[in-house]
């Protein structure tokens, strides 16, 4: 391989580090009106009515929309369309839009909106999803609030617990979480010259928001086009819809350009969110160490609406069992509605949320059975072949065994009896109040959508006479380095250089479908469809030089007979060829999404160090072993296991959304904290197993949620490592120490 | 020609079935197939034709496999 | 109510009216047409809008262009001279310290600002130096990697070696 596994430059960088790069927010157009969003000031109220008059009457203010302005359909959602677009009788949650402004100048539209005259009859808020399930709970939803549930049942689940040795029943509680990229929901909307209503914004799937946008203004999809190339940050919380539509109602009703650019509070309190959940897992092994039962029953509370709450809570159920040969597995899992804010997609999708909850009690167990922690692990493992929790066949490669050996030849867990030792240069009237501790966790992810929805890319791969090769996709690169891993494709298959390549993204206008870029999907499948395409490219170009195969290879078709020089074969400036990549799935359907039949694999060793004085928690050194298959872009995936690092360290030790009675509390960086560069370690390994996956393009698969889903679990098993503790609830913050610790003491 | 039909999702409901073979004239498109199947034809209804994603107005071949499906997944 | 000011930016004098409450973020990014600095959070919280004034770094979101009449500024866009990367936006680009990018410009400005404090920083003078400086996508490593190996190169030059 010359470029494929290689550490090369990303092909954005510079336009990155210049401040060239124009991202959403930094876009801008003569005559532009700046929208703003009125939003709900209750998190439950039935509308009485708006009074936008006052609004209207500020100076500079162009235009105030509302519900009756909305001309197609006043809803939107991914999975069900349960979210108005502009919010007429009821609001459900705080961040609930109500009216748009537009106006020639920001100050104007902010001076608007507070203007805007909402008369609500407040209503009691369902702040607790237990409390919303019962029979009798107001319905938030016609059909209720329970948006989705699951129960599945696999051998006998007493059966398994009558012959464990070791049983431990927790419930585990996960706060709520929010994605806090750098660049908040932002884009702009005009007009273009032949008519299209155009939306530059930052979706992740940019022709499902071109569907979203269609539907709500009753157009056509021809009438709409939708670009989001380069977003700064997403993790999932730009899946669902944000400021697209408004944008695209505020210039169908001016016929100006408008641009929105959300607040960070704004974009706190109405994007959707990680799911909280309470989770209560019973896990039972035997004597002889091996794993029984796993029991769970789950409540995820979904917030307000829907968007993708029901393909969250099955992968919960999915990966539940974790990556583990189960005999008796009884799940049943709740997804329901609340009035608190409202919840989505974020990498990991349930797996993040489950994977606290199960990696927790292997440790309890193995700790029990007096097992090595890893060798626990590694007894109960998964392989190629074996059905899993939920009872599917693992058809592809399983690389989970291979991230466990890897872990266990790493420095931290062979060396784990002197880790635990504080360090002598550390003085001993210090070193007296420190713990340490190491803890491991195991984790698989599936990738891609799962059964029943087609999932597919199509890709558009231009040649150009001198061999240069544009390749276009509709997925974004949201800091994955996504477009760098399909320049690296395009030009090994190509045989041409790196520097030959230019990748087009993230416009319906001009890219095919490649699908969402979402669930760790788009290496796998843009990189497949490059490949089909680039096939196709070769079949086509072999017929038009009269032989039966050809390999495009720096510029020319090599035949078994001759070399033909593109020049040759392509009349005019180039050849452009199309070919859409299906990924494959289960046979099974049960649920949407439910089963994967791809996976990643990944193994997570923490080092921890507690001060027993101030509680407070200190990750000294990690070791990432992850296996995504063959590795495309390498600097792109340490970068991807970094910062999945820091979010799970996020998850384990800072970061919670706080409502109270469904009001939003802390709503910017200096209330929800986020690590900085002092929470991170320095000492941070991060280990490619590749386990080559044989569908692969160039056996590759996907990371970039599996390099996030361990870490908080190997977290909590190194404080229990360090403190003896366990902690249920996430984020463990030094009260929570604190607490703890006095607790044992008494 | 006789065209090969899969279903998806709550399309299943709308269509009556999660696959079904269609009659359709030489010359139909895509549009033609939407109603024939049992299907409103909305936007957020989306069409595979032999794989791939395809415009109302993509005229359909004998033995053409269709897929109808919504744009409801994400990751 | 307007007031005249003047700044320097990235070595150019330029000339604004703005309101006393305009921040200076703002001016740069909608008056100068630079959008290299960037706004993350608007409180000061999250380095996005770091800007070096009179070579100091600041969080632009917070400065109000009425108050910074003569300043010198120097910004993201300033740090390339005669179109080639500086030292340590070459560091970046090679050490992979790059994703989303949108922290780029204020991690950038918040390394020039360690560098011209520390001849030859720590590791946790680095982190240090970008503590106020936050990063979701990248997991900061790569970013001090790249700091520190610009050091070790001004370092190297200046010892003429």
């Amino acid at each position: 391989m010359k470029i494929v596994g290689k550490r090369v430059e990303r092909i954005d960088a510079e336009a990155k580090a210049t401040g060239r790069m124009i991202y959403p927010s930094d876009r801008r157009l003569d005559g532009m009106l700046w929208v703003e969003v009125v939003r709900s000031a209750h998190p439950h109220a039935r509308i009485l009515s708006i009074d936008t008059r006052q609004a209207e009457a500020v100076d500079g203010v162009v235009r105030v929309l509302t519900a009756r302005d909305v001309p197609g359909e006043n809803a939107f959602g991914i999975q069900i369309q349960d979210m108005p677009v502009l919010c007429f009788d009821r609001v459900r949650y705080e961040g609930d839009a109500i009216a748009l402004i537009g106006a020639e100048n920001r100050q104007a539209a902010r001076e608007a909106a507070a203007l805007v005259q909402v008369e609500y009859e407040v209503l009691e808020p369902l702040t607790d999803p237990d409390e919303a399930m019962r029979p009798g709970a107001v319905a938030l939803h016609p059909d209720g609030n329970i948006l989705h549930e699951g129960h599945f049942n696999k051998g006998d689940i007493a059966e398994g617990f009558a012959r464990s040795s070791v049983i431990f029943e927790n419930t585990y509680e996960v706060p709520m979480m929010d994605h806090a990229y750098l660049e908040t929901e932002a884009g702009i909307s005009y007009y273009g010259e032949d008519g299209t209503l155009t939306v530059e914004s930052c979706g992740q799937y940019i022709y499902r928001d071109q569907t979203q946008i269609a539907r709500a203004l009753g157009l056509s999809l021809g009438e709409v086009r939708v670009t989001a190339p380069y977003v700064g940050g997403a993790f999932g919380g730009k899946d669902e819809i944000t400021v697209q539509i408004y944008l695209a109602l505020m210039t169908y009703h001016t016929r100006r350009p408008a641009k929105m650019v959300a607040t960070r509070e704004e974009s706190i309190i109405s994007h959707t969110k990680r799911h909280p959940a309470r989770m209560r897992f019973k896990t039972g092994a035997s004597k002889s160490g091996k794993l029984m039962a796993v029991e769970a029953y789950i409540v995820s509370d979904t917030g307000a609406y829907a968007s993708l709450g029901g393909p969250v809570l099955n992968l919960m159920m999915e990966h539940a069992a974790g990556p583990y040969l189960v005999p008796n597995v009884k799940v049943d899992a709740y997804a329901v509605y609340t009035n608190n804010g409202f919840s989505g997609a974020f990498r990991g999708f349930g797996c993040t949320q489950v994977c606290v909850a199960i990696e927790s009690q292997m440790d309890l167990m193995a700790r029990a059975l007096k097992r090595d922690r890893l060798a626990f692990r590694q007894d109960n493992i998964l392989h190629q072949g074996d059905m899993a929790g939920l009872d599917y066949e693992m058809k592809l490669v399983v690389g989970a065994e291979d991230t466990i050996r890897a872990a266990r030849k790493g420095k931290l867990w062979r060396k784990r009896k002197s880790n635990r030792k504080i360090p002598s240069r550390v003085s001993p009237s210090v070193a007296r109040h420190r713990k340490r501790g190491i803890g491991v966790a195991s984790q698989m992810q599936g990738l891609g959508l799962g059964v029943g929805i087609p999932d597919y890319a199509e890709v558009e791969v231009e040649l150009t006479r001198d061999g240069k090769a544009i390749a276009k996709a509709s997925t974004n690169e949201i800091g994955q380095g996504a477009y760098t891993a399909y320049a690296q494709m395009t030009a090994e298959r190509l045989g041409i250089d790196l520097e030959q390549v230019e990748i087009i993204g993230a416009d319906t206008g001009v890219t095919p479908d490649s699908g969402t870029t979402t669930a760790s999907r788009t290496t796998y499948a843009v990189g497949n469809a490059i490949l089909m395409t680039v096939d196709k490219l070769e079949k086509r170009l072999a017929e038009r030089a009269g032989e039966k195969t050809g390999r495009l290879r720096g510029g020319v078709l090599c035949c078994p007979s001759r070399q033909v020089p593109l020049g040759e074969l392509i009349d005019g400036p180039s050849i452009t060829v199309r070919a859409t990549f299906h990924i494959p799935v289960q046979d099974r359907e049960m649920g949407d999404g439910l089963p994967h039949l791809l996976y990643s694999y990944g193994t997570h060793v923490v080092l921890v160090e507690v001060d027993t004085l101030t509680g407070e928690i200190s990750v000294e050194a990690i070791e990432a072993y992850l296996d995504g298959g063959r590795v495309i872009f390498r600097t792109g995936f340490e970068g991807q296991s970094e910062g999945g690092i820091a979010q799970g360290i996020g998850y384990a030790l800072f970061e919670e959304v706080l409502l109270n009675e469904g009001h939003f509390e802390n709503t910017n960086f200096n209330t929800y904290i986020i690590p900085s560069s002092m929470d991170v370690p320095v000492k941070i390994k991060t280990v490619p197993v590749q386990v080559k996956e044989a569908s692969g393009p160039y056996g590759a698969k996907g990371i970039s949620e599996t390099c996030m889903v361990g870490v908080t679990p190997a977290i909590l098993n190194a404080l229990q490592d360090a403190i003896g503790v366990r902690f249920l609830r996430i984020p463990v913050r030094a009260e929570d120490v604190l607490d703890a610790l006095e607790v044992d003491e008494k | 020609m006789r065209i090969k039909v899969r279903v998806f999702g709550n399309l299943r409901e709308m269509a009556g079935a999660a696959e079904m073979e269609i009659d359709l004239p030489d010359g139909a498109a895509v549009v033609d197939a939407i109603g024939a199947s049992g299907l409103e034809d909305r936007v957020d209804v989306w069409v595979l034709v032999d794989g791939s994603r395809a415009g109302r107005g993509e005229l359909l071949r004998d033995g053409a496999e269709i897929v109808f499906f919504q744009p409801v997944g994400g990751g | 109510m307007k007031i005249d000011v003047g700044l320097l930016i990235n070595g150019t004098e330029a000339r604004f009216e703005v309101e006393p409450d305009e921040r200076l973020v703002d001016t740069l990014r909608e008056k100068a047409g630079m959008t290299g600095t960037k706004i993350g959070c608007g409180m000061g919280e999250c380095g996005a809008c770091s800007v070096l004034m009179n070579g100091k770094l600041v969080p632009s979101c917070l400065v109000l262009t009425a108050s910074a009449d003569g300043a010198e500024i120097v910004t993201v866009e300033g740090l390339a001279a005669d179109g080639r990367l500086s030292d340590l936006q070459q560091a970046f680009v090679e050490e992979g310290a790059i994703q989303c990018g949108y922290c780029t410009p204020g991690m950038l400005m918040a390394g020039e600002y360690l560098l011209s404090r520390y001849k030859r920083p720590t590791t946790d003078q680095i982190r240090n130096g970008i503590a106020g400086n936050l990063c979701r996508c990248t997991g900061y490593a790569k970013i001090v990697s790249a700091i520190r190996k610009t050091a070790r190169k001004r370092a190297v030059k200046r010892s003429g070696r």
